[in-house]
């Protein structure tokens, strides 16, 4: 056998614990960002059930994870260029019996990523909502994990359940917070500064700010495009807290 | 690996297993169509994982999973010993997979010859990778691989209906003690034995065929987010959001 000299890419995990937060939004513009800085990555679809990423970014899919998964299919040819730095791995939606891999199913998941990434500089993988075996499996599969959440009571709350169930079960102590659809930068200090006080009280856990998105309208202007709203509105305010994410991802 | 295989050949597979995990090897399991297993195939790390999948499937011998197994022969449960020896094993895998195990003590008062019973009235209830012992006189033990507490409660749920519906049982009264372990703790087999054995007799004398399980390992087992948490969570957003939209009083 030959010696292959591997590269290892940094894989970051997104999540968020309640749904409709802006994770694939989030996914797709960052991952557009670190590819326009020079980086190589692949986007992974990682809400295998009812997957959006490529609704996100008006793509026309024909093969998903799903084939992977139950007939063999070598995962590259699933693989969609979006730009010669950016490739999306699809998942398939309306797949109940994807939502929640077994064990095996996510061995050979394993085994079949692994083949392939090693050509990518970042992979990001933009999980379900929820705390399923699936989004907790991403999660640990992941060297870093991204959380996003919203000011909202309901976001807080399924944040911090993630975290918890996270560092509880499986571990995890290191947690990028993202805090998403923020009216202010001080509104954003104030969510992330309880959510750090909450965390360390009774987590004993410090997390690490990536972030605070603010509200802007690009946003849903350009989802209803099906564009990153990076390429639609690059001079938005959306847009430069992207890039602003983008070269904190390339530090860590 | 069946588990239906000779104990002393189960024993040794998997005893391979375990010292092909200190080394740069992985140990596959190659079960064929008939109840015995045909071997394990150990493997460099270096050898990806796509070739190995194609070599599986060249020989037509996937790695399936193994089988519940209820001793090593029909009609005779194996005893406490091997219980005590699964239990160990099944532990260390804990560590290895960081997946969690559950042990569920059974006993039937008042019923005799149980065991045999009980244990063929039990196997539609059994889920791959299950070990099914005797406990004591006239009880049993399933180790669960894989199942925290929560669900190994529900699983002896569905065992303590199929026990009540099975003719042999009736004028008896069950009980049914669990206790699990996770990854993030370090339990020895005694220990968890000696947890679900205390949850047992709190179930018998609790009676009404009742199922306990550890009051630790419910804990653990929860990360449910508290009253308290909620409420520092709450709190301060709330009033964050109200002075940035300049409504503060």
């Amino acid at each position: 056998m030959t010696a292959k000299t591997k590269r290892s890419p940094k894989i970051i995990c997104i999540s968020s614990g309640k749904g409709g937060v802006g994770k694939t939004s989030f996914s797709v513009n960052v991952a557009t960002a670190l590819s326009q800085k020079g980086k190589s990555v692949l986007l992974i679809d990682g809400d295998l059930g009812l997957a959006n990423v490529d609704v996100v970014l008006g793509l026309n899919v024909r093969h998903t994870i799903r084939e992977t998964i139950e007939e063999g299919r070598d995962l590259a040819s699933s693989l969609v260029e979006i730009n010669p730095k950016f490739q999306v791995l699809p998942a398939s939606s309306g797949v109940p019996e994807m939502a929640n891999l077994s064990y095996e199913e996510q061995a050979l998941l394993t085994s079949s990523l692994e083949e392939i990434i090693d050509r990518f500089d970042y992979v990001l993988i933009d999980t379900a909502a929820g705390i399923g075996d699936s989004v907790l499996w991403f999660n640990t599969w992941g060297q870093e994990n991204i959380v996003i959440l919203t000011p909202d009571p309901t976001s807080l709350t399924d944040a911090y359940a993630l975290i918890k169930v996270l560092h509880s079960r499986h571990d995890r102590k290191r947690f990028h917070l993202l805090i998403n659809s923020v009216q202010s930068k001080k509104e954003g200090q104030d969510v992330f500064a309880n959510m750090s006080m909450v965390l360390e009280r009774f987590l004993k856990i410090t997390p690490l700010a990536l972030g605070a998105m603010p509200q802007d309208k690009n946003v849903s202007m350009a989802i209803r495009q099906q564009r990153p709203f990076l390429l639609a509105a690059p001079d938005s305010k959306a847009s430069l807290e992207i890039i602003a994410v983008a070269e904190r991802i390339i530090a860590m | 690996m069946s588990r239906k295989a000779p104990l002393d050949t189960a024993q040794l597979y998997r005893s391979l297993e375990d010292q092909a995990r200190r080394h740069p090897v992985r140990a596959i399991r190659l079960t064929g169509k008939t109840s015995q297993p045909l071997g394990l195939l150990i493997i460099g790390n270096d050898i990806t994982a796509a070739e190995v999948a194609s070599a599986l499937t060249g020989l037509r011998l996937p790695d399936q999973p193994r089988k519940a197994s209820m001793g090593q022969a029909e009609g005779k449960l194996p005893d406490l010993a091997w219980l005590r020896q699964q239990l160990a094993m099944e532990l260390a895998q804990v560590q290895q997979t960081r997946l969690p195990c559950a042990l569920v003590l059974i006993t039937l008062s008042g019923a005799s010859a149980l065991a045999g019973q009980a244990a063929a009235t039990l196997s539609p209830c059994l889920h791959p990778g299950d070990l099914l012992s005797g406990f004591q006189k006239n009880g049993l033990a399933l180790i669960m691989p894989g199942a925290t507490v929560g669900k190994a409660r529900k699983r002896a749920e569905e065992i303590r209906a199929a026990l009540r519906n099975a003719s042999f049982s009736k004028g008896s009264r069950l009980a049914l003690g669990i206790a699990g372990c996770h990854a993030y703790e370090t339990m020895a087999a005694e220990q968890l034995l000696a947890l679900a054995e205390a949850e047992l007799a709190r179930a018998t004398q609790m009676g009404n065929d009742a199922i306990c399980q550890s009051t630790a390992a419910r804990t653990e087992d929860s990360c449910q987010v508290t009253v308290e948490e909620r409420a520092q969570l709450w709190l301060q957003p709330r009033k964050a959001s109200s002075r940035a939209a300049g409504m503060a009083a």
